[in-house]
């Protein structure tokens, strides 16, 4: 079948379904990646074949204008919908009134939704797979007749706050009974309008997706009353060179730690919220082995490398981490789901969206500590840490959770499942699917 | 309605269909987009931010915190400099420099947003200048002096017997339930509006339908409607347009005592050479997107503000000559209008600060009216308060206009109810519309003739 993933252009955003387009691919599936000609070099460095759509967004512009604002309505705040008090109404409504505006309808602009729509037009895809805040693979998908789901690599926090505020919405008083979005509702109405340009009618599936392949382990997926598949996450770093030094091949002699702030904050404008120089003096004078990976401009900032420490640039995480005790990390969500299926126990600093879900709920399991933005002291991190390396259930626990996602089937096992679901939901009278023999017909 | 257009000759014609032609997802983003806005500069608990983006705050504790800022004139996150002083709105709504448009830029007041993050032009959210709301201050003036005869204050007594006439009909339709707005204050007001314009028996729905579409207007040109309601919105003003501009024409070949009469026949030719019927449409049209919402919006105060205090209440029917008390301390009370926005026409110095042309500066009319520089107690409401210096609320060029006009509506309407209804209460609280910073629009206000029997 043809598959058409697309994903705005982010790497941290794209990484997360690498795998599962390889695996479409080595099933003998025709794929094609669409995004902003800004991740073209992301899409073909990780073996994918690129469609470039649209043109540069400019999500930095914003986030240097105003980024502080958006996510000082979002910092420190719970996304768990079942925490008492904490998706308040004036809560929901600032946050689909500013990500819409700021965030949604500008990484999938008119220009790069209707170039994605155009090029489905003509490619005909039976699915598109779309990272879960590209809607414009919801359009392409719904003018086009394809079948179409958002592939999860992180905490689905999305859905639940989205259900509580439509719920808090309730019905739209002055047009009752319609399919139209309520209009306070600002990403339904932007997606009625960006539908409605292609003569369609608006309805949530441009929100949900026909399903979700989530590769989020279970005790971790909020209750969600869009259907899932559950995916293992296999861990893929993003266009960075993956190369084993030598010096990893070596066994630590003493526990080693692995400290890491991302990717992202070194390639935007998206701030990172752990101060680099706090991090190595939290871990000065302990009898460990650090390894840390941060860039030119993270190494700037330093003021004293403890002897304990090595600076690397880059390391494959899945490469790093199966020889470390603990890591400490930013939060983002590829270095929590890759120590998590490295059964690695993690401090990982969780000040927004959804890494605060990722790492309170991880405390709550053993298998890690939450850094919460108040704690980003020396001591805070310390005392995190001493504990990590000291107290043994911590690494059971996280076994426990490495278990818990490699009991999710592979990406390989879920394309037939793909191909199943895309044969129901697709529009009918189309042509045929199956893996090897759907790539002789394309 | 494809009848959009009759003045073929009115220069802004091709302007409004640039506008109508706006797609959905243009029009829809560029609302959204200045929505978004709002709410970020509300995080950082700006009071002017939170105004406008109009949603749980108290709009009271919002002015109070503009007018207790730190300096009398400040520049809020949204851009605009914004006062809540008495002293320093005055001085504002009295100075010619400041006009409702931009100096430099003729036609539409339209500002579309670029990729601009850092600092997006929020004064006009959408242009309105085919609803006359965006007009030059010689325009108002113009259009103030020639509608004198039957908009001033000198004429409001003329129009009084015919304004009991109204209010009293409207009175007797009411049930022993009824909603203020929808059941009497808009009603009554558009009423007086058409009888004002002289607007056909026939057309009086159509004119009804279209004022209501219209009471958005002021709150529009601050604050993001609805892609829905905008559209409802600039429909309307091209209707009204086209029902107006057909009772100017008939007057020009008839003309009579009346509003549009009184204005083509004032001599309109001065410096800038509008013609005489487009002061007549102009001042039409505003009577219908401002006046109506205006005098409807004054008589939901004065009621709920007398309703609350049921010792003025009773004042009131001891002695009915207290209503112009009631609507002025209304006015000050809470004004109808909240916000005048300005464009500084040139670099200017304003309470100590330097405003650089083209930027925006608002007045809070309401927080302006609680000064206790200026008023003992003011928080507290006060139909004998003594009629003093400080009224702003008919300072601008809106409520100057349709001052004479809101009052005698309001007056009217607090005696008949009073007179018909001694027992009138409120079964329900105020609810008002979100987004109507301006306004305060009122969504509904459900109240009960007897409230022994409702209760």
């Amino acid at each position: 079948m043809r598959v058409l993933l697309t994903s705005f252009a982010l790497d941290a955003h794209f990484n997360g379904s690498v795998p599962l387009a390889w695996a479409l691919r080595a099933a003998g599936h025709e794929v094609r990646v669409a995004s902003q000609p800004a991740l073209t070099g992301s899409i073909t460095a990780a073996g994918l074949t690129a469609v470039p759509v649209g043109a540069d967004p400019g999500l930095d512009a914003m986030v240097k204008g105003v980024g502080d604002s958006v996510l000082s309505h979002h910092a420190d705040q719970s996304l768990d919908p079942d925490a008492p008090g904490q998706l308040t109404p004036a809560f929901l409504k600032g946050w689909d009134a500013m990500m819409t505006a700021t965030f949604f309808a500008l990484v999938n602009d008119d220009p790069m939704v209707d170039d994605l729509v155009a090029f489905a037009r003509d490619w005909q895809p039976d699915l598109v797979l779309w990272e879960p805040f590209t809607f414009a693979g919801a359009v392409a998908a719904k003018v086009t007749g394809a079948a179409h789901a958002r592939v999860l690599s992180f905490p689905d926090m999305f859905m639940p706050m989205r259900q509580a505020f439509l719920a808090q919405l309730g019905p739209d008083p002055a047009d009752a009974g319609s399919e139209s979005a309520h209009p306070e509702d600002a990403l339904g109405q932007w997606l009625q309008w960006t539908l409605g340009r292609h003569g369609l009618p608006f309805d949530e599936e441009a929100v949900t997706g026909q399903w979700s392949v989530d590769q989020v382990p279970r005790s971790f997926r909020p209750p969600s009353n869009v259907p899932a598949v559950p995916m293992r996450y296999v861990p893929y770093n993003g266009p960075v060179p993956a190369v084993v030094p030598d010096w990893l091949r070596v066994p630590p002699t003493r526990p080693r730690v692995c400290v890491t702030l991302g990717l992202t904050a070194r390639t935007s404008e998206f701030p990172n919220a752990v101060p680099v120089d706090l991090v190595l003096k939290a871990i000065e004078g302990l009898d460990i082995e650090v390894v840390a990976t941060l860039g030119a401009e993270e190494r700037a900032l330093l003021t004293h490398v403890p002897d304990n420490v090595r600076l690397v640039d880059h390391v494959p995480l899945h490469a790093l981490l199966p020889t470390c005790t603990a890591v400490v990390h930013h939060g983002g969500a590829g270095t929590w789901s890759t120590a998590l299926v490295e059964g690695v126990p993690q401090i990982a600093m969780g000040w927004i969206w959804d890494a605060i879900e990722r790492a309170r709920r991880q405390q709550e399991l053993g298998a890690g500590l939450h850094l919460p933005s108040h704690e980003v002291t020396v001591e805070g991190l310390r005392s995190r840490l001493v504990r990590l390396l000291e107290e043994p259930s911590f690494t059971e626990a996280a076994a426990r959770l490495r278990t818990e996602a490699e009991s999710d089937p592979t990406p390989a096992e879920v394309v037939p499942v793909l191909e199943r679901l895309t044969a129901q939901h697709r529009a009918h009278g189309r042509r045929r699917l199956g893996g090897t023999s759907a790539s002789c017909v394309s | 309605m494809t009848d959009t257009e009759t003045d073929e000759t009115t220069p802004a014609a091709p302007e409004q269909d640039r506008q109508t032609q706006q797609s959905d997802s243009e029009l829809g983003r560029h609302l959204l987009t200045a929505r978004g806005f709002h709410w970020i500069y509300g995080t950082s608990g700006d009071p002017y931010a939170l105004t406008l983006r109009a949603e749980s705050d108290d709009p009271v504790v919002l002015a109070r915190r503009i007018r207790e800022a730190e300096t009398p004139l400040w520049q809020s996150a949204a851009g605009a400099w914004v006062t809540g002083r008495h002293a320093v709105a005055a001085e504002v709504l009295a100075d010619p420099r400041l006009s409702l448009r931009h100096a430099d830029l003729p036609g539409l007041q339209r500002h579309v947003f670029s990729d601009a993050w850092s600092n997006p032009l929020l004064c006009h959210i959408i242009p309105l200048d085919r609803a006359f709301l965006h007009a030059s201050g010689a325009d108002h003036a113009r259009w103030e002096r020639s509608a004198a005869p039957v908009l001033g204050a000198g004429a409001a007594d003329g129009h009084r017997k015919h304004a009991e006439r109204v209010h009293q009909e409207t009175a007797d339709r009411l049930g022993a339930t009824f909603d203020l707005m929808a059941d009497y204050s808009r009603p009554a007001a558009t009423e007086a509006a058409a009888a004002l314009l002289g607007v056909p028996d026939a057309q009086r729905d159509r004119f009804a339908h279209t004022c209501a579409a219209l009471g958005v207007a002021l709150d529009a040109a601050l604050c993001p409607q609805p892609l829905a309601v905008t559209r409802r919105l600039t429909e309307a003003v091209e209707d009204v347009r086209a029902l107006v501009a057909d009772l100017v024409a008939a007057r020009q070949s008839e003309p009579g005592d009346d509003l549009f009469s009184t204005v083509l026949r004032a001599d309109a030719s001065g410096s800038s050479g509008a013609s005489a019927a487009e002061d007549a449409l102009a001042v039409g049209v505003l009577t219908a997107a401002v006046g109506v919402e205006f005098a409807a919006g004054l008589i939901n105060n004065a009621v709920e503000a007398l309703l609350a205090h049921p010792r003025q209440w009773a004042l009131l029917g001891e002695n009915p000559e207290l209503a112009a008390g009631a609507v002025e301390e209304t006015l000050r009370h809470a004004p109808p209008v909240r916000l005048e926005s300005r464009i500084a026409a040139e670099d200017l110095t304003l309470a100590g600060q330097d405003i650089p042309a083209g930027a925006q500066v608002v007045v809070h009319v309401g927080a302006a009216g609680r000064d206790p520089a200026v008023f003992l107690a003011p928080d507290h409401f006060d139909l004998t308060r003594p009629v003093g210096q400080g009224q702003l609320a008919l300072s601008g060029p809106h409520t100057s206009l349709f001052g004479a006009f809101a009052r005698l509506q309001a007056e009217t309407a607090v005696r008949t109810l009073r007179e018909r209804h001694p027992q009138l209460a409120p079964a329900d609280g105020v609810r008002r519309r979100m987004r109507s910073p301006v306004l305060g629009g009122v969504l509904r206000y459900t109240l009960t003739t007897s409230p022994t029997a409702a209760a």
